[in-house]
């Protein structure tokens, strides 16, 4: 019985590691996208501005 | 039958020289412990103030000739300062937290004498950010690096 709760203990740990990561990874490539709409949105002030010349 | 004969206890003893009367607190003295009184404490806290403003003088002597945050001459000036607001909080009977928190110098000698505390709070404000910003520097270097890519192109002509 106890190897069982052991087992489970265990298999539940890790699950919520292994999901603590991705969260974290998710939350890491947000930030990474949030900076590129950024640039994508410097990129079309300066096409704007181009286009205005 | 044999009589019964009472005897009656015998009386302690009276004292042979009565207590002075001018042992008692009287109406002077009492007059004098309460002018003392009132007198020591203005007296003790202008000393108190002065003794601060001398220490906080001497470490910041010290801050301007370049000695570091947490040298030992803080550690040595906060603990004199310390010693020095416990003396005046036991005169005046007042809580230590209370003078502590009355007196503004003793924290700056604190500060000072503790920089950890301060140091710690920055660093862990700067990983908070660092988390944050990193990621978007990142993402904001790739798409300016590609908008410069495609900027390239356009200016030679080949997009």
């Amino acid at each position: 019985m106890k190897a069982i709760i052991a087992y489970f203990a265990g298999v539940l740990a890790i699950a919520v590691f292994l999901s603590q990561i991705l969260v974290a990874f998710t939350g890491v490539l947000a930030m990474v996208d949030f900076g590129s709409k950024i640039s994508g949105w410097i990129e079309k002030k300066f096409a704007a501005a181009r286009q205005a010349a | 039958m044999t009589e019964i004969t009472v005897v009656p206890a015998p009386e302690p003893p009276a004292p042979l020289v009565e207590a002075p009367v001018a042992m008692k607190p009287g109406v002077l003295s009492a007059f004098l412990h309460s002018s003392y009184q009132r007198v020591q404490k203005p007296i003790a806290r202008h000393a108190l103030k002065s003794d601060l403003s001398k220490l906080v003088s001497m470490a910041k002597d010290h801050e301007a000739n370049g000695l570091a945050a947490g040298h030992k001459y803080y550690c040595l000036l906060y603990k004199l300062a310390c010693e020095k607001a416990e003396d005046y909080a036991r005169l005046r009977g007042i809580d230590k937290q209370q003078l502590y928190a009355e007196l503004a110098s003793l924290e700056v000698l604190r500060k000072l004498a503790n920089p950890s505390a301060q140091h710690a709070k920055t660093g862990a404000l700067a990983v908070v950010l660092g988390i944050f910003l990193i990621p978007i520097a990142i993402g904001l270097g790739s798409g300016m690096v590609s908008v410069g890519y495609r900027w390239a192109l356009h200016i030679f002509g080949v997009h």
